[in-house]
């Protein structure tokens, strides 16, 4: 492993473009995160000894992103692994301690793409398509769940086994037609329950930078039907306003429900015919400041009451290691409420030779007025190494949305480029 | 007497030719003309842009791979380390930003600074003919070559500067000089440009910019040097500039 480590620094040592013949193109790039991660405790009656998350107090972080991108004419391959080594320390204050190494490898992007023509593109392979305005979320797009995780600066997000074909009818007009052929090993959405293979079909208008709307549809092997749609509309200068929407007859998700065993999750509004929608709305204002503000509406979500049956199943499961009990956590919702507001503030260019950016994003659940707000920084130290450093407060009282697992937890260390 | 007679028809004569000439020269075509030496207007072009900003006595450097066809642009960092792979997609007016990290493109305004003086939509191709409405307000010299000077009032918000006077030069009809104006009509940037390179289009040698150095006017230590370098004509597929189909 290290020599293969080095190899590829050697590599990257070669100047950027190596062309035999004048079209090839070939590029590496390699990006490392070093991490430190403090995570306080937190009291939670459905967290007891840490038993159900099994949540670390103290982690490291060892990232490895490399990159190689090979382009010839009008084709292209993408290649971007991912290692990860984190060594773990993870309190249970009744019983035993836990320190744990966690070794991952996973692909975020291995894709090979070709164009036919000025209007007709197809790509295949594990990739990361996302669309549409909003920050929080993309309800249009089910290819690509919500996770908590997705609000901090280390997050990546996987790629999708993805065949896309895209047709372009002049600058402005875009078909694109795309079906999930594997999943990538991404974690079932709905647990236990989740669909593999999806079609989706996507038809987008521009008419400039900030003003455009996009139609969606589809169905996954084991979900149903559903529509979605994207607009944004520049007002003024650097104001825009936008929405990302998407609808279904019915929820395939898991709700709590009375039965003679007591309290289980089932999916009770897979029979109905009630339109469904999840819309995230928002506004967005781009100068030198990038500040949004959004709204969620979320008619799949528990109701209050419906949320804490959810964390009773899971309260007496003692562990999420059943299907039935991790659906307490994964029961198909992006968000478990029914609304919620969001904002974000990123300032870019501050301090002594506009070296360092700073991102604030605070997420609200309306549900239980429970909180979780972000605070990150990159410092620019030099031309291939940032200091980077995120703190996560959870706001509200024990055993609300935000409050279950975690407390403040604060990551910080270096992310370097090659 | 005589000679003073003689300067004053010399005067009038040579204010005549300059009115004639500019009547006879449209602001279009002139802005056209200088456009298709700074990458604009051309069917397929590529080319490498190495930008040096000194700024408050500290300096950075970044280098760029350009590729234009029309009026799209594709821009992608190249260096430093920490920059590479960021993209920077033009669509007529419209920009988007996609970096490694970030799930999806988002639009940003060509106005945004991206380095020292050098506003993002400064590193693309230039279509001024097509962004802003140009009248010849005068003509002087630079360096003893005769120029037009344009003022030139942007169509739409999207664009890098409200307000530019430009300066375009008789002979050649490349820009040699732009001033950026505030809204007050102040310079507060100014831009010089070199022509050291050039390219063959179609068979045709065209001239074009090598060099384009941008000095705060209030601050005029404070400078960011565009570069140039290697531009050759290359033909791309329009589907190479589609935000569906950018590099992620």
């Amino acid at each position: 492993m290290p020599s293969v480590f080095f190899t590829f620094i050697f590599l990257l040592q070669i100047p950027a473009e190596k062309s035999a013949v004048s079209d090839l193109n070939f590029k590496l790039g390699l990006e490392t995160y070093t991490l430190g991660q403090y995570i306080a405790e937190k009291k939670s009656t459905i967290n007891i000894d840490n038993r159900v998350f099994k949540s670390p107090r103290w982690a490291g972080d060892l990232d490895l992103r490399p990159s190689a991108k090979m382009s010839f004419r009008d084709l292209k391959f993408v290649a971007e692994p991912r290692f990860e080594l984190q060594p773990q320390w993870i309190p249970h204050p009744l019983t035993k301690n836990e320190f744990r190494l966690e070794r991952n490898f996973s692909l975020t992007q291995l894709y090979a793409s070709c164009a036919f023509s000025d209007a007709l593109n197809f790509s295949g392979g594990v990739q990361n398509f996302q669309w549409g305005p909003a920050e929080l979320m993309t309800p249009s797009n089910p290819l690509i769940h919500f996770d908590p995780r997705q609000k901090s600066i280390f997050w990546v997000e996987k790629g999708r086994g993805l065949l896309k074909i895209n047709y372009s009818l002049g600058e402005n007009f875009s078909l694109i037609a795309l079906t999930q052929i594997f999943d990538n090993k991404i974690p079932d959405w709905i647990a236990g329950y989740d669909s593999k293979y999806i079609g989706l079909l996507k038809i987008e208008f521009q008419k400039g930078g900030s003003d455009y709307i996009g139609l969606t549809g589809g169905k996954g092997d084991k979900s149903r039907v559903w529509i979605g749609e994207y607009a944004s509309l520049g007002l003024l200068d650097g104001l825009s306003v936008y929405g990302d929407a998407r609808h279904t007859l019915g929820s395939d998700a898991f709700y709590p429900a009375t039965t003679q065993n007591g309290i289980s999750l089932e999916r009770i509004k897979s029979e109905s015919s009630r339109m469904e929608s999840l819309a995230d709305l928002g506004i967005r204002f781009d100068g030198r400041l990038d500040i949004r503000g959004e709204f969620l509406i979320n008619s799949y979500g528990f109701t209050k009451r419906e949320f804490n049956s959810s964390l009773q199943t899971a309260l007496l499961s003692g562990s999420l290691t059943s299907v039935e009990s991790s659906r307490a956590l994964h029961p198909g919702l992006e968000l478990p409420g029914k609304y919620y507001l969001y904002q974000s503030i990123r300032i870019n260019d501050l301090g002594p030779g506009k070296r360092i950016t700073l991102l604030e994003r605070y997420l609200h659940s309306l549900m239980d007025q429970s909180g979780i707000g972000f605070l990150s920084t990159e410092i620019i130290l030099n031309d291939f190494m940032l200091a980077v450093a995120e703190l996560a407060v959870p706001r509200g009282e024990s055993n609300r949305e935000f409050t279950l697992s975690e407390g403040i937890s604060i990551q910080a260390g270096f992310k370097f480029s090659f | 007497m005589k000679m003073n007679n003689f300067k004053a028809f010399s005067a009038i004569a040579f204010l005549w030719t300059g009115i004639i000439t500019a009547a006879e020269t449209s602001p279009t075509e002139l802005l056209k003309a200088s456009d298709r030496a700074r990458g604009g207007l051309l069917k397929g072009l590529e080319w490498k842009v190495q930008l040096k900003t000194i700024e408050a006595g500290s300096t950075t450097e970044r280098e760029f791979g350009i590729e234009a066809k029309g009026d799209d642009a594709l821009i992608e960092a190249l260096s430093p380390a920490r920059n590479k792979g960021e993209v920077y997609l033009f669509n007529d007016r419209d920009m988007w930003f996609y970096k490694p990290g970030l799930r999806k493109p988002i639009s940003i305004s060509a106005r945004q600074r991206l380095s020292g003086q050098a506003a993002n939509g400064d590193i693309a191709s230039t279509h001024y003919s097509r962004d802003y409405e140009g009248s010849i307000v005068g003509k002087t010299k630079i360096d003893g070559e005769p120029v037009f000077i344009l003022d030139l009032k942007a169509k739409d918000k999207k664009v890098t500067y409200d307000r530019i006077k430009y300066y375009i030069s008789e002979k050649s009809k490349l820009a040699m000089k732009a001033e950026f104006l505030s809204l007050e009509g102040e310079p507060f940037k100014v831009a010089t440009f070199k022509y050291g390179n050039s390219i063959l289009s179609s068979g045709q040698k065209i001239q074009f910019i090598s060099r384009m150095t941008i000095t705060d006017s209030k601050f005029a230590e404070n400078i960011s040097d565009i570069t140039y370098v290697n531009p050759k004509e290359k033909d791309f597929s329009g589907s190479k500039f589609n935000i569906n189909n950018l590099a992620r």
